[in-house]
């Protein structure tokens, strides 16, 4: 083997690479035993070899950046199981049978139709009452629910219309309470027990048990809206 | 279900491999923020593909291999930065005067900003330790022929950027990748 040939091949011949035929390596090892030239060459490249891995990897990890990718990942999530539960709530809903209800056009649910200011937390469902009414919406926040699990509130599209959305978090787990007013909807129409369950998420109509105007869809993933009531110590 | 595989798996890929996926992110882009957002793309698509994942010990290649896409969807859309042609660089051939010189980061990152990305990534993933030429041209589905020649020729102007970065040297280089605009 002659030095052109060893160098070349001494590109090759790295931990990892395992690039070379064994009577190739055993010629390359041979030549470079007996050529000080090449045995040099050699030297200096694992040396520089090893000098630009470490440049390579030396890349500063930012601070926080685990936390912030799980984050993402968990909103995603959530943003996959909402989908999920407006577009089977929409299905049911039409199932249902509730005509009159429904505007001769698609169902659409979008839960972030307006956003355009964060309610200030922490707060109780009259505090939630009240941040509507100087919106110049009514409505009846649930009584039953934990405010501390509250994450925000807006006005959401509900079968063409914009209507309350409260969205309360739970661990992994999330309630969306659609709040609807009777002057609107046809409530009686919505009675009943659960209206649908899937692998991931229960939808369900609750009238306010103290107010016949306001009724709520809620749509809950995990074990259900147990997790998302209010606890004796909770206010 | 459409997300598929576990929360839990989802937080072991990123536990074991968010630190090397970002190194190699900003290694590819040269840009903390790119780096920062390619990973969340890649973690973002690894969660909704999990399925596709059928060997736990392949994790690393499979979310490089998506990483990388990414970044080319990305590239198609971005202006390149300017590049060497390496048709004539030459390997080293004698050992430089003087003490071998430290490799700062960034001038390392310099220098792979000069290089077309189907040289980048080859030489990126081979001093990353764990690639294998195997692996590199199962990630580029290129031959191993191909991706051995490249990491040569792309090994090879590390070595002599980094030895010589004098202005003589980076003033060929941009005129190289200017030649023929």
């Amino acid at each position: 083997m002659d030095c052109e040939h060893a160098r070349l091949l001494l590109n090759f011949a790295q931990p990892l690479a395992v690039a070379l035929e064994e009577s190739e390596a055993e010629a390359l090892a041979s030549h470079v035993a007996n050529c000080p030239a090449c045995a040099a060459l050699d030297r200096l490249r694992h040396r520089l070899d090893e000098r630009i891995g470490e440049a390579m990897r030396a890349v500063p990890v930012p601070a926080g950046l685990r936390d912030r990718l799980n984050a993402r990942l968990a909103r995603e999530r959530r943003r996959f199981y909402l989908r999920s539960a407006m577009a089977a709530a929409a299905a049911l809903l039409l199932a249902l049978g509730g005509g009159w209800l429904l505007w001769p056009r698609p169902l659409v649910v979008d839960p972030v139709a307006v956003h355009t200011e964060r309610i200030e937390l922490p707060i109780t469902s009259a505090g939630v009452e009240k941040w509507f009414a100087d919106r110049g919406v009514t409505m009846k926040a649930p009584g039953d629910l934990n405010y501390h699990l509250l994450q925000y509130c807006t006005l959401a599209h509900f079968q063409g219309k914009l209507v309350p959305l409260l969205e309360f978090r739970s661990g992994q787990d999330s309630a969306w309470v659609y709040v609807l007013d009777a002057r609107r909807f046809d409530l009686a129409a919505l009675l009943g027990p659960p209206v649908g369950t899937g692998t991931t998420f229960t939808v369900e109509y609750r009238p306010e048990p103290g107010d016949e105007r306001f009724g709520y869809l809620i749509i809950s993933t995990g074990a259900g809206l147990e997790a998302f009531k209010k606890t004796p110590q909770a206010t | 279900m459409g997300l598929a595989g576990s929360q839990r798996n989802v937080q072991q890929l990123v536990d074991d491999h968010y630190t090397a996926l970002y190194r190699y992110a900003f290694r590819l882009t040269g840009s903390a923020a790119d780096a920062e957002d390619l990973t969340q793309e890649t973690f973002c698509t690894a969660q909704r593909k999990l399925r596709q994942l059928r060997e736990p010990s392949r994790a690393k290649p499979w979310l490089f291999s998506i990483l990388r896409n990414e970044y080319l969807h990305r590239e198609r859309t971005q202006r390149q930065h300017p590049q060497v042609s390496l048709d004539s660089v030459g390997e080293l051939a004698e050992a430089p005067p003087g003490p071998l010189p430290e490799v700062e980061p960034e001038q390392l990152q310099q220098a792979l900003n000069e290089l077309a990305e189907v040289f980048r990534t080859p030489v990126i993933l081979y001093y990353f330790e764990d690639f294998s030429y195997r692996d590199i041209a199962e990630q580029m589905d290129l031959p191993l022929g191909t991706v051995m020649s490249r990491l040569a020729r792309a090994k090879a102007y590390l070595r002599s950027r980094l030895l010589n970065p004098g202005p003589a040297v980076l003033a060929d280089a941009q005129r190289r990748a200017t030649d023929g605009l």
